[in-house]
């Protein structure tokens, strides 16, 4: 059995983390990716971390862990002549290339799509960055923060006293990796099927605004022109929603629509709540769920999380338990399906990371084989591959320009 | 157009039964890049929260609980005027059919039999349940892709259980890293369903990657898909904290582990807000400039990033004394032209009139057929060469019945009539739907 792209070269020019995350997808189904580090000091996202056992060593970086597995890693100074020589050498054998420099780089290298196209017509060349190569805020600096408000979420996020939150993490720049990776993929396909490839502009910030829900967001707003504002923790809608506390944790309870309310009552094992006025529409449940709490929670208390959440599911609610990672790491549905990894890296020994985000039947796909040391492949690359001699090859090193 | 100009996707169809958020997305990218998508939808049963909350909604209710349907009017056809439809569907050709018929599961398997891949992501076990699961289907067509999106997935333990977005969240633990940090648990907003527009990603991801496996082999599949699973790789470092050192992450807010200040500032006007991040020193001296070197900058306390860190508290009391005379868009440009990380916290409006996504082209001009001429939030992707265009708007439903049943599947006129006649396919919910 073969991987689903491993046919498919990749040139991985990416850092951090948006970049990483797509050609991190690409190389867990099996596509070669290559990933060209900058000399002596890598991808930033080395020097990130968490690190294992705290110890800050650039090989050691969880984060740079997590997004690097199964990839290959040489070094090469694009800003040498002989790097950028090296660089189309590399181009005219692959498929794709992607990169999350910021705009002006490429181009201030040599490097834009037209010269990189020139030496191999049917290349995608996948760009991704906060905002987009072109438009005003092309050049505006981001953090995960900043993208978080400009691409729509942290207007939703939180109470609507207080200020917006941001997601927890990376998540912004994670969900541009994945859509990215979508579009590159895409494009692959028409270079595959003609011969001529293109260039993928992909901005972090409308990855942001293009979801689904923001996507919704934005027609509502178009539609009526009604602002709308933070809900907070216990949200719009019917009632109960949201996080409660049980006898042993807490539990998650989705009441959003008002069909579920006569499944909340037979959960709770309590029917005279469907003849009691103050809970006989959403908007008096609403209303009175002071009253309604009174009578819930020290229900919940009586039960524990897992009893909630498998008598919750029996009466056809979706509930859920509400976990620290710890928990999830041993939750039964993701031990019986395999979420979870191991992957060995010689500086770690055995870790447990997230697996593939999905699974494929037909194809052994895993993860996987670890992130790369900075430099390990260049033997293999630059002398078995590419033909340079070991000579050439100290040379190029001495050079700094691997 | 020439072979060469065509979209990527073109020439791949593609069967989609998306309901609320995950699998109507997912399929919309792949019909930007040029699949032939093809919603097919049941007259008689109504997909909640996919085309309205109900199929009709009752007359004479405040306006306020009209919100979502385009100028607040229901309309004759309330399902075509539903702002989910509109915000995910552009691109695609709809078909009503009933499915749970045997003449209408028959109409189905021609449709199947000429596509490429199937995408549902309904409650558990429906397409089972109506006779159409991925092992009937493999006998109508031996390479069929099925792609099956659900929160926990298809096997395991939890199969069967009902989810949505945000109990994703909470099974995989990024609900506990929510919040404001002082908060506890029971605070945790669950508004946003992040997860499925992680999924979107990737059932639009797992498809390309199945459909190029099997140019290779022939061979299609059936794909399982858990959000949940797919949401834990978006965790990957604050997973890894806990498997490398046996901690768990502590929940940051607005806060970031390295720089100060970095948070969310309230500005002038009514719920304004500017974010700011301050990396480096030399971020620091440029942000004290740009603001004109008041006394407190040059507090010695704040004089290192570490400093900084250490004082977070005062210092977000004196940013926020300064934000608070100022526009959240002019701090954004202020900053930024001195080399100062900020931007502001946008809203549905400011999106809809920011400068630059207007300058790139982001929203689109789309006119449909019960809703008018509007403005439409665009594709996440600029590809030069095959740029995407809105080509279709969103489909009314049944809007296409009669260009896939007998243009596609070349069904004779009489009996195309006869299933219209016995509300086997059809453009309205049926009463009780």
């Amino acid at each position: 059995m073969q991987n689903a792209l491993s046919d498919i070269k990749v040139l991985d020019l990416t850092q951090y983390i948006a970049g990483p995350y797509c050609t991190k997808l690409l190389a867990d189904y099996g596509a070669e990716v290559l990933k060209i580090e900058k000399p002596f000091t890598g991808d930033g996202a080395r020097r990130v971390g968490p690190f294992y056992q705290d110890d800050p060593d650039p090989e050691k970086s969880g984060l740079f862990l997590h997004l690097n597995t199964n990839k290959q890693s040489i070094t090469l100074d694009l800003k040498t002549v002989c790097g950028k020589k090296i660089l189309l050498e590399l181009v005219k054998e692959a498929d794709i290339l992607v990169e999350n420099y910021a705009p002006r780089v490429m181009p201030s290298l040599g490097l834009d799509y037209a010269i990189l196209a020139a030496v191999n017509p049917a290349l995608v060349m996948t760009s991704i960055s906060n905002f987009g190569q072109t438009g005003p805020y092309r050049d505006y600096k981001a953090t995960e923060l900043i993208l978080s408000g400009m691409g729509l979420h942290m207007h939703f996020e939180g109470e609507p006293t207080r200020e917006p939150l941001k997601f927890p993490a990376n998540k912004a720049q994670y969900l541009a990796g994945n859509y990215a990776a979508t579009a590159t993929l895409g494009a692959y396909f028409g270079a595959h099927a003609t011969g001529r490839g293109q260039q993928v502009d992909i901005s972090i910030m409308e990855c942001l605004i293009s979801p689904p829900e923001a996507g919704a967001w934005l027609m509502a707003y178009e539609f009526t022109k009604l602002e709308t504002n933070r809900v907070g923790h216990r949200r719009e809608g019917s009632y109960p929603i949201g996080v409660y506390p049980c006898r042993d944790g807490y539990i998650f309870v989705y009441g959003v629509v008002s069909f579920f309310w006569p499944r909340i009552a037979a959960w709770m094992n309590m029917p005279e709540l469907l003849t009691d006025p103050r809970f006989a529409t959403p908007a008096a449940r609403r209303e009175n769920h002071g009253d309604f709490d009174a009578l819930f929670i020290p229900w919940l208390m009586e039960h524990s999380r897992e009893e909630l959440f498998h008598s919750g599911q029996a009466n056809r609610l979706p509930v859920a338990p509400v976990y620290t990672i710890d928990e999830t790491l041993q939750d039964p549905q993701f031990v019986a399906r395999g979420s979870f990894t191991e992957v060995e890296h010689p500086m770690t020994g055995k870790i447990v990371y997230p697996g593939l985000p999905f699974r494929l039947p037909e194809t052994p796909c895993t993860p996987q084989n670890p992130a790369p040391l900075l430099g390990e492949h260049n033997h293999r690359v630059y002398v078995e591959r590419l033909g340079y001699t070991l000579a050439e090859l100290s040379k190029l090193r001495e050079m700094g320009v691997i | 157009m020439t072979l060469t100009n065509k979209l990527p996707l073109a020439g791949i169809r593609i069967i989609d039964h998306g309901v609320v958020y995950t699998g109507t997305a997912a399929t919309t990218f792949l019909a930007d890049m040029g699949a032939q998508v093809i919603r097919v939808e049941s007259i008689g049963r109504f997909p909640a929260m996919t085309r309205g909350l109900v199929a009709r909604p009752p007359a004479g209710l405040s306006k306020a609980l009209y919100h979502g349907y385009a100028d607040y009017e229901p309309g004759e056809r309330p399902w075509d005027r539903w702002y989910q439809l509109h915000a995910t569907n552009r691109n695609k050709l709809a078909i009503g059919l009933e499915l749970d018929t045997p003449r209408g599961a028959a109409v189905y398997k021609k449709l199947v039999k000429i596509s490429d891949l199937v995408m549902e992501n309904f409650s558990q076990g429906t397409m089972d349940r109506l006779g159409l699961g991925y092992e009937v289907l493999k006998e109508v067509n031996p390479g069929l892709i099925m792609i099956s999106a659900s929160g926990l997935g298809k096997e395991g333990p939890y199969k069967g259980y009902s989810t949505f977005g945000t109990n994703v969240d909470a099974i995989t633990g990024n609900m506990a890293l929510r919040g404001y940090p002082e908060d506890d648990m029971t605070m945790k907003d669950c508004s946003p369903v992040w997860a499925d527009n992680v999924a979107a990603g990737t059932v639009s991801f797992a498809a390309l990657v199945a459909l190029h496996y099997r140019k290779k082999t022939g061979n299609g599949q059936f794909i399982d898909i858990s959000q949940a699973e797919n949401l834990l790789p978006h965790m990957g470092e604050s997973i890894l904290e806990y498997t490398m050192n046996g901690r768990l992450p502590p929940i940051m807010g607005n806060r970031d582990h390295a720089m100060a200040p970095h948070g969310c500032y309230p500005c002038r006007g009514v719920n304004k807000w500017v974010n700011i991040s301050i990396s480096s020193d030399a971020e620091w001296q440029a942000f004290g400039e740009a603001i004109g070197n008041p006394d407190w900058v040059k507090d010695a306390r704040f004089e290192t990033v570490l400093g900084r860190y250490r004082h977070q508290d005062e210092l977000d009391k004196l940013v926020t004394a300064w934000t608070l005379t100022q526009d959240n868009f002019s701090v954004m440009h202020l900053l930024q032209s001195v080399g100062v990380t900020a931007g502001p916290v946008v809203s549905p409006s400011t999106v809809y009139s920011d400068p630059h996504l207007q300058a790139r082209g982001f929203f689109k001009e789309v006119t449909h057929r019960e809703t008018g001429t509007h403005s439409y939030p665009g594709m996440f992707f600029k590809f030069s060469r095959t740029p995407a265009e809105v080509r279709l708007p969103p489909p009314c439903l049944g809007e296409h019945n009669a260009y896939v049943l007998t243009e596609l599947l070349g069904i004779s006129e009489d009996e195309y009539a006869a299933l219209e006649k016995d509300n086997i396919i059809g453009t309205e919910y049926l009463p009780g739907a």
